[in-house]
């Protein structure tokens, strides 16, 4: 008894030993580490102060990355709790930022999703988001250091290309949200059925046409799987038709909103068919889009040709297409109901890691190919067909008048925004089986091979520009969005003609307009400064 | 012996908390959106005074007219449900002589009354899915054609709603008429079988007549609850496919927490209120008469 006493105190003498050495070493780390907090301990605001800030996101979408982001932040800046306040859905975000800033802005989420925030808010106005200040300009914080970047400018892990991007998309002179990730729809498209069923990959508009009806001679009752995410292929449709006129919609010099440093490219723009980048830098001018709108309506010749072209398409969707469960379209593309997908790069990685959940004898091969061009377009419009390569994770910083709060913010956003940080909210967002929305913008950071490759065939040729304002693609109420579904729907089943259905939904896209003019207070005069309704 | 004031002022001292509590919460607020639905109160900016212009907007408002037609479906098949399939449950439990086995099955219909609604809702959606649920049923019995997209088509997505609860007994109003049934009196039966009345007669002319006041209950909390909720058809649907399922309610929600007009949504939501007031008091005093 004795000797075994003996043993076990050796081995907990050992064991205490080995305890010590290893917190030793752990304490070195920790050394190392309170050195890299110190070198950003130099901090701008009161660090004796405890505070909580607050990133509001939408589930799934890089949602662990994000709350592992900030659990590393809180072990560098224990001073600042940072809560991730995740919202069921897209419909459920935007009625949280109704309520929320229909209170105490100072109360209100600290990072959100700007996109959701202005079409929630502002009827999708970035200038009116800043005019009201609803969103922080981010312009300055370029050029202000990213602590947690070796001391680098916030500015020098973005391309120049993708930083126009950003200020082009929120109006041109105020920039509201960074760079994060780039997002792609395309066609996925299941290749063992292609190989099946014998059927090539189509590389033209009518060759699309061609094989949708021949799954559905087949028996696919509904060969493209499809939902609202489709109408970017509509985007694209209108892009070949709207493009040519591009310049009727740029802020001109001699506007109120000219900025002759962000907007040069605008002046004596006209699209040149053979450099489908031409107009990347371009800034639109909404009241020159609004007044473009009121004057001409919705049911135009041009919209009508486009949404012809794209219902022979549509009458392959499946029925109420347009009000569509995601998952569902997706769950209808693994089970082989539907040969093709219309999806975004967002559900890559969905798409990916759902197969190889499934029995051996019930994956497949499958990839994507972009929206095929026209071989004879209709008259009108365009043959080269661009697709959608735009910024995906678009947060906004909202404004508040703590200072000491802000500079809070702004570091955990620099820090979510840094190599590193990037690199660690990708990582932890797969590896917890959450979506990554497309490739990173943020130099440094690398993706998985495998998914790599997936992703790369998101990459279009020419990116086209947002035209569901003009095609009115739900610029309707959302009071009136269910009678907008239904004509969607109607027109889908080839019910009613795409003049019927633009003839139906006049009243409601000009209601739309006259709200959207009301509250941005334009009195359709680009020449004169509007103040918005207040 | 007369009561003291003091006496007498007790039991409305008792009462002031919570009638402080409703005022608060309850009527300020119906007040707050009468007072709104006449200004054109919108998300970020200042309320006017618009006199009736929401109510007329409202009454001029097609799809919101259309929806009550759609809730009206619904409000009579979950008031038809909400009384009958819980009376035929109480009425058969009644009749079971053994009271171990009662119970059991008493408990058995109580029990899913503890599962959150969100999930019986979620269920039922899973049920309804285009490639599950039913849908695999069907396939299973070689009935492939009968299958439906139910939720997702405009012909099935209104009924697929109203029976989501089938059968329909897991509820407050069952245990409310199980109650009634408890408290009829004995001498009423022991006089029944002196009659020598069958169980049916049991039913109609002592069961159904002394059961009035707990099925009126039943039906006005019924009606109100099918009025003024729209999780349901939020939850499956969110009013689709196009507008077919949409409802008042979610309508108003919609105007209110979508386009952020609160004075347009208030004025829906005092048209609502009126309505439920009124479909109240006609089958309260329908009820009545036939009393």
């Amino acid at each position: 008894m004795k000797r075994y006493k003996k043993v076990i105190s050796l081995v907990l003498a050992g064991s205490m030993l080995l305890t010590g050495m290893l917190s030793g070493c752990g304490k070195e780390e920790k050394k190392e580490e309170s050195k890299s907090t110190a070198a950003s301990s130099d901090v701008a605001w009161d660090s004796s102060k405890k505070d909580e800030i607050i990133l509001t996101v939408i589930n799934n979408y890089y949602t662990a990355g994000q709350k592992k982001a900030a659990e590393e932040y809180m072990k560098l800046h224990p001073e600042t709790k940072v809560v991730v306040d995740v919202v069921s859905d897209n419909d459920s975000y935007m009625t949280k930022m109704k309520t929320s800033f229909s209170g105490n802005q100072e109360e209100a989420s600290d990072i959100v999703h700007g996109n959701f925030l202005v079409n929630a808010l502002t009827g999708s106005s970035w200038n009116l988001a800043f005019e009201k200040g609803y969103v922080m300009d981010l312009t300055p914080m370029l050029d202000e250091e990213n602590p947690y970047n070796a001391g680098k400018l916030v500015r020098d892990v973005f391309e120049e290309s993708d930083l126009a991007i950003a200020l082009n998309k929120t109006g041109g002179s105020k920039m509201g949200i960074l760079p994060f990730d780039k997002i792609g729809v395309a066609f996925f498209y299941n290749k063992d059925i292609f190989d099946k069923e014998g059927i090539e990959i189509p590389e033209t508009f009518e060759e699309l046409e061609k094989i949708c009806k021949e799954f559905r001679d087949k028996g696919y009752k509904y060969p493209v799987s499809a939902g609202l995410e489709s109408s970017w292929f509509l985007n694209a449709i209108a892009d070949t038709g709207y493009r040519t006129m591009e310049e009727t919609f740029l802020v001109q010099p001699g506007d109120a909103a000219w900025d002759e440093s962000t907007m040069k490219d605008n002046e004596n723009f006209k699209f040149d068919e053979t450099n489908l980048a031409c107009d990347k830098n371009l800034v639109n001018s909404d009241e020159r889009i609004m007044a473009y709108k009121k004057e001409n309506g919705v049911n135009t010749e041009l919209n009508q040709t486009i949404y012809t072209a794209f219902g022979k398409i549509a009458k392959y969707f499946p029925d109420n297409w347009v009000q569509a469960d995601t998952n569902q379209i997706i769950t209808d593309f693994e089970m082989g109901n539907s040969p093709m997908l219309l999806q975004g790069s967002f559900n890559a990685g969905k798409v990916l890691s759902d197969i190889n959940m499934l029995p051996e004898d019930q994956q497949f091969e499958w990839a994507t190919f972009q929206f095929p061009s026209f071989e004879k377009a209709p008259e009108g419009l365009q043959s080269t067909m661009r697709g959608l390569y735009v910024l995906g994770n678009e947060m906004a910083i909202v404004q508040k008048e703590d200072k000491d709060h802000t500079e809070r913010v702004k570091d955990f956003y620099k820090y979510m925004y840094s190599p590193s940080g990037a690199q660690m909210i990708y990582e932890e967002t797969l590896t917890n089986g959450n979506y990554i929305q497309g490739p990173s913008v943020i130099a440094g950071v690398t993706l998985d091979e495998a998914l790599q490759e997936k992703l790369d065939g998101f990459v279009p040729e020419g990116t086209s520009r947002d035209w569901d304002n003009l095609d009115g693609f739900t610029r309707v109420t959302e009071a009136n969005k269910p009678k907008f579904y239904d004509l969607i729907n109607q027109f889908s089943v080839e019910k009613i003609t795409a003049e019927e259905m633009l003839e139906q939904l006049q009243p409601l896209y000009d209601e739309y307009n006259e709200e959207a003019i009301k509250a941005a207070g334009y009195d359709l005069d680009p020449a004169t400064a509007d103040n918005a309704k207040e | 012996m007369k009561k003291t004031w003091k006496a007498k002022l007790l039991p409305y001292l008792f009462l002031t908390p919570t009638f402080i509590f409703l005022a608060i919460f309850s009527y300020y607020a119906i007040g707050n959106a009468i007072y709104t639905s006449f200004t054109d109160s919108a998300f970020g900016q200042t309320a006017h005074w618009v006199g009736l212009e929401n109510y007329i907007a409202a009454f001029h408002d097609e799809m919101f007219l259309t929806s009550f037609r759609n809730q009206l479906i619904i409000t009579v098949a979950a008031v038809f449900t909400s009384v009958f399939f819980p009376l035929l449950a109480a009425e058969l439990l009644f009749f079971i002589k053994h009271k171990r086995i009662a119970n059991i099955i008493k408990t058995a219909f109580v029990i899913p009354m503890l599962v959150p609604q969100i999930v019986v809702i979620l269920i039922w959606k899973f049920l309804y899915n285009p490639n599950f649920g039913f849908n695999s049923i069907l396939q299973l019995l070689h009935m492939e054609n009968l299958s439906h997209n139910w939720l997702n088509d405009q012909g099935t997505a209104l009924l697929s709603i109203v029976l989501i609860g089938f059968p329909f007994i897991s509820s407050m109003y069952f245990l409310i008429i199980h109650t009634g049934l408890n408290m009829i009196g004995e001498e009423l039966y022991e006089a029944a079988i002196v009659d020598g009345a069958t169980q049916w007669d049991v039913v109609r002319n002592i069961h159904v007549p002394n059961l009035t006041p707990y099925i009126k209950i039943v039906v006005t909390l019924s009606l109100i609850q099918s009025l003024s909720g729209f999780g349901l058809v939020a939850a499956t649907t969110n009013g689709g496919p196009g507008f077919a399922t949409t409802i008042p309610a979610l309508q108003m929600y919609k105007v209110a927490f979508g386009d952020g007009k609160f004075g347009r949504a208030s004025a829906m939501g005092v048209i609502l209120f009126v309505v439920i007031i009124i479909l109240t008091l006609l089958s309260r005093k329908t009820m009545k008469e036939e009393d």
